[in-house]
């Protein structure tokens, strides 16, 4: 009962520490549910949307006359295969929509009744999905999102056997391929359309160009044990499927590649929110032990009156306890709006409707972690309650741990504020120690941000992390002689320099039995990315990522098989290095390497240009000039979609204001604390003629050297440990050395908004100063 | 001819008292005389403090005027009454009140560095002067904490004087001390009184009432009485103890 009414006490003389308290946990178990649940959501609305539409364990891509019936038994007679489902498609060259195009494949097919047809306000299903009539198709959102269309606009889809209009009729779940992110789409045609583009380009098939791709569709057995991608490498083994097809997915790869964005901003999420719980333990930490200074004589006192210092520890900590539940508590419930607000920005990416549970178990399970976490730390930082002496503290043992260290730094007539703010700085050092250490976390964590903002918006940084950046693209629908090479250069280069110039291929390949995406580059030296070893030079070469190499257990200088259609070759690995290509699940080899496999053709060329403006007329003279053996496209400025802009953004924006709400409350925090202890000191600088605006500014100045000592820290820590914590989160996407590019604003940006807070939420939270009264100094 | 320096004219002083009002100064009047130092006696709650708060603008008035240099102290802006005290007013406190986080040195010069009037230079130059008449010179760089309560309080001296003030105010600046140090203090005031320094003391302490030339009492919140006397001179203390015991007697003290 004591204990009770102590702590009510408590709370009702801190409430400023109580709130404080209260809103930062609010912060932290909003945020944190709200990432749990929509990465929960993300995932369980997919699987559950796989289900729906029967998704298989493994697709495989194969083209229709390399189906024989002797891979069909070889695969329907697997121990791990229970079914097989085969779907005919009519693969695209190219797809335009509107001003967009997309040169990635998406597959034609017939609507199936158990695909699924999204409500207009896209977040939910409508009942039935319409029969499509002639010229009207069914896409997914990512295809919209992608190509930035809606229903209604026309969408032309160019294959070997001609050209065909479709007008976008409704948006369809579609949960194997229907991510933005991912490049093959599959998308659903009336079944008279379908008929007729099956005959029209099975007429127009040769050996060289494709229209007709069956879709393997291949179950597992419910006993077998094998995750998706063992079960593709097991099956590949014994049926070579994979070694026949152009392209597989399983249903956890395709689960990881559409979340994959939302999965990588809840996880940078989820380490700023760790930062932000130690910054919790932080102002903890120095509100109970100024608490505990300022608050020496009554617990003195309450010793004095048999008070064990077990009771008096337990009276603190569950006041910062009770605190902390009741902000863990409102925070889940404001959740619910935000899980579903964040929700509705990653739905365009993942193209599936998302739950919107709030995924409490898990919630609950780590917000009592952290708060076991938070009783520990109060346990310890209440340890020096043990220490207070009845008698010193009623005797005024209080200005024994007054003012703990004096650092002799002159004070000057010449900004004299600034001076005596630096002189109360450094007399209390102790006390500030952890607003520096703060601050450094929150600048550290703002710098990363903005790293990762600039990276992802520079040619050069996206560039050496692996990935080519071209203002013009070219397909070529034949192989090409070196002397045509250099003719479409010296047409180009009647517009501008070329910077670079890739040429190449794409295709999957199995390497040690491991299906991975490969790139084949007529100049090997134009490989990208590589960190160790160097480019595969020798036709017996090739460079894989980080990634590969971990996954696979393979080194430098290692063996490896590669193999394609039937044919195998083994190559030694020259190099290391990153990749954005498929999560950076590939590798890479010459087209001198890649003939070893069989009759290998470049593709596709790329070209960097020297006046990136005269893409448009590069494009256009290219095509105009060449146009029967290959198209040129002019690509977008843009490297990143606006999707992923706007996600990161608002990633971005939610950290700076986390970051500017913590540093109120941390300020408000220990300004007020400050306040009570310096309140005596207020007053007799006031009787010495300082006025209230003085003071003010001094103690606004006094929190911006804290600031600026902790945006050092900050900085440096940035300098030091961006790229890595950076690489860590982004090992999802295939970057396992982040390039860490520093602009002018990566620094200005944070230390500006830091130190401009700090400085004037100090200004106004001091304007308690005003009603010091000398008066205060009078011993009656 | 006493020439005045500051005056109270219908001086009140109210605190808002279990939903009521404690009237604490009522209608005090009178003038202070340059170059005097002048003690305010009086029991226990009669107001002393009060009234040396309110003159000196430390504390507002509730009603009356405190009248300097033809400015109303009650009607000044923070800023003006700021002004006053690093430029014309000097404050000892009875607790000394140094700022705990400077050396004696600093909290002296802190108050000069205030008044635009004087250069840095000028500030040290006089904080040392005083240091040295202060007998603290070797200690100027510990903190207030390491020095006696008697150090303490010539340092506040010192620091209420480093802009020269026109006026001293001391609130019972021996009331914390021992009987060594309290003798040293008021021997500093009279010197300084000696050299011209205005002075207004309140005090409950006969010893300390000794070395003033004027003397009022206040009894509930007025002035009831005055004892004039000749400038302080060691020679003389017994007679005017006995002079100032009999008035006080007659004051009901």
């Amino acid at each position: 009962m004591e204990v009770w009414t102590l702590l009510k006490a408590n709370i009702r003389h801190k409430k400023g520490s109580f709130f404080s308290i209260v809103l930062l946990m609010i912060i932290i178990s909003m945020s944190l549910t709200a990432v749990l649940s929509i990465r929960k959501n993300c995932r369980n609305s997919l699987i559950h949307a796989f289900e729906t539409v029967d998704g298989a364990n493994l697709t495989a891509f194969i083209r229709a006359d390399l189906v024989t019936d002797e891979l069909l038994t070889s695969l329907e007679t697997h121990k791990n295969v229970e079914r097989i489902t085969g779907y005919a498609s009519i693969a695209t060259r190219k797809v335009e929509v509107n001003q967009a195009a997309d040169n990635n494949c998406w597959f034609l097919q017939k609507l199936r009744p158990q695909y699924r047809l999204l409500t207009d306000d896209l977040r939910g299903y409508q009942k039935e999905t319409p029969a499509l009539k002639s010229s009207e198709i069914y896409v997914t959102q990512g295809i919209c999102t992608k190509m930035e269309c809606n229903i209604g606009d026309i969408v032309t889809a160019h294959t070997i056997a001609g050209s065909y209009e479709f007008t976008i009729r409704g948006i369809i779940a579609e949960p194997s391929n229907g991510a933005s992110n991912m490049g093959w789409k599959q998308v659903f045609i009336s079944d008279a359309d379908y008929e007729r583009l099956y005959a029209e380009g099975a007429a127009a098939e040769t050996e060289e160009k494709t229209a007709i791709v069956q879709l393997l569709h291949i179950h597992k057995t419910d006993d077998c044990t094998l995750s998706d991608g063992q079960f593709k490498r097991q099956l590949n083994l014994e049926t070579s499927v994979v070694d026949y097809s152009f392209g597989t997915i399983t249903r956890d790869a395709s689960i990881h590649y559409t979340n994959l964005f939302p999965e990588i901003i809840g996880s940078v999420l989820m380490v700023f929110i760790g930062f932000l719980m130690v910054v919790v333990l932080i102002v903890m930490g120095h509100s109970i032990s100024t608490g505990i200074e300022m608050d020496y004589v009554n617990l003195g006192v309450l010793k004095s009156q048999g008070f064990s210092k077990g009771k008096i520890r337990i009276i603190l900590g569950m006041q910062y306890l009770f605190a902390e539940i009741i902000g863990v508590v409102l925070g889940m419930i404001l959740a619910i709006p935000l899980t579903s607000a964040i929700g509705d920005i990653f739905q365009p990416i993942t193209a599936i409707p998302s739950e919107n549970r709030i995924a409490i178990a898990e919630s609950v399970l780590i917000l009592t972690g952290v708060l076991l976490i938070s009783v520990l730390f109060v346990t310890i930082i209440t340890a020096k309650v043990g220490r207070i002496s009845p008698v010193r503290a009623i005797s005024g043992g209080r200005a024994e741990i007054y003012f703990d260290s004096r650092v002799t730094l002159p004070i000057h007539k010449k900004g004299l504020s600034a001076s005596l703010a630096l002189r109360q700085f450094t007399a209390n050092k102790k006390q500030f120690i952890g607003l520096i250490l703060i601050v450094s976390i929150l600048v550290f964590f703002m710098m990363a941000i903005m790293i990762l903002g600039n990276a992802l918006n520079s040619k050069s940084a996206v560039e050496s992390m692996g990935a080519i950046y071209v203002e013009v693209d070219v397909n070529f629908r034949k192989s090409l002689q070196d002397e045509e090479y250099e003719q479409l250069e010296s047409v180009i280069r009647e517009y501008s320099e070329i910077e670079k110039s890739y040429y190449m291929s794409s295709l999957y390949l199995s390497l040690n039995g491991e299906e991975l995406y490969c790139s084949i580059y007529r100049d090997p030296e134009m490989i990208p990315g590589i960190q160790k070893g160097r480019a595969p030079l020798y036709e017996n070469e090739i460079v894989i990522t980080n990634i590969v190499a971990e996954e696979l257990g393979l080194k430098m200088g290692d063996k490896v098989i590669v193999s394609h259609s039937g044919e195998k070759a083994e190559y030694i690995i020259s190099g290391l290095n990153q990749s954005l290509n498929d999560t950076g699940l590939c590798f890479f080899m010459s087209h001198e390497g890649a003939k070893r496999l069989g009759d290998m053709v470049i593709s596709f060329a790329g070209y960097r240009l020297a006046q990136p403006e005269q893409r448009e007329q590069i494009a256009a003279a290219l095509n105009a000039e060449f146009g029967d053996f290959l198209e040129a496209n002019a690509i977008e400025e843009s490297i990143l979609d606006g999707t992923y802009t706007m996600a990161i953004n608002a990633m971005k924006a939610v950290i700076y204001l986390f970051s500017v709400i913590f540093s109120l409350v941390v300020v408000h925090m220990v300004c007020s604390k400050t306040f009570l202890r310096e309140r005596t000191d207020i007053g007799i600088y006031k009787s010495l003629g300082f006025t209230s605006q003085n003071l003010r500014l001094q103690f606004a100045v006094r929190f911006l050297i804290i600031a600026g000592i902790g945006t050092i820290g900050g900085t440096l820590l940035s300098v030091l440990g961006a790229g890595s914590l950076l690489s860590t989160l982004l090992r999802g996407i295939g970057i396992t050395s982040f390039a860490v590019s520093f602009r002018t604003m990566t620094f200005v940006l944070p230390i500006t908004l830091i130190c401009g807070c700090f400085f004037v939420f100090a200004y106004i939270i001091s304007r308690k100063i005003k009603s010091v009264a000398v008066r205060e100094l009078v011993t009656e | 001819m006493k020439k005045s320096i500051l005056s109270a004219k219908g001086l009140c002083k109210s605190f808002a008292h279990n939903g009521g009002q404690m009237h604490i100064l009522s209608h005090v009047d009178f003038e202070l005389y340059e170059g005097d130092f002048t003690v305010i006696m009086g029991a226990s709650g009669s107001g002393k403090s009060t009234l040396l708060y309110a003159l000196s603008g430390m504390d507002r008035a509730t009603a009356g005027a405190v009248i300097y240099q033809d400015e109303d102290l009650v009607a000044m802006s923070e800023k003006e009454i700021a002004k006053l005290r690093y430029t014309d007013f000097g404050f000892i406190f009875q607790q000394m009140h140094l700022v705990s986080n400077l050396s004696l040195f600093e909290n002296i010069v802190v108050s000069g560095y205030l008044n635009k009037a004087k250069s840095a230079a000028e500030v040290k130059s006089r904080a040392e002067a005083l240091l040295s008449q202060m007998g603290i010179s070797h200690i100027k760089t510990h903190l207030p904490s390491q020095v006696s309560g008697g150090e303490q309080q010539r340092c506040a001296i010192a620091r209420a004087v480093i802009n020269t003030p026109k006026l001293l105010f001391a609130d019972e600046p021996t009331g914390a001390l021992n009987r060594k140090n309290t003798i040293e203090v008021l021997n500093l005031l009279t010197e300084l009184n000696q050299a011209g320094q205005s002075i207004l003391m309140v005090t409950h302490d006969r010893k300390a009432a000794l070395r003033a030339n004027r003397i009022l009492y206040l009894e509930d919140g007025n002035i009831i009485g005055e004892l004039e006397l000749p400038p302080y001179t060691y020679a003389e203390e017994k007679s005017r103890e006995t002079q100032i015991n009999a008035w006080l007697t007659s004051m009901k003290w």
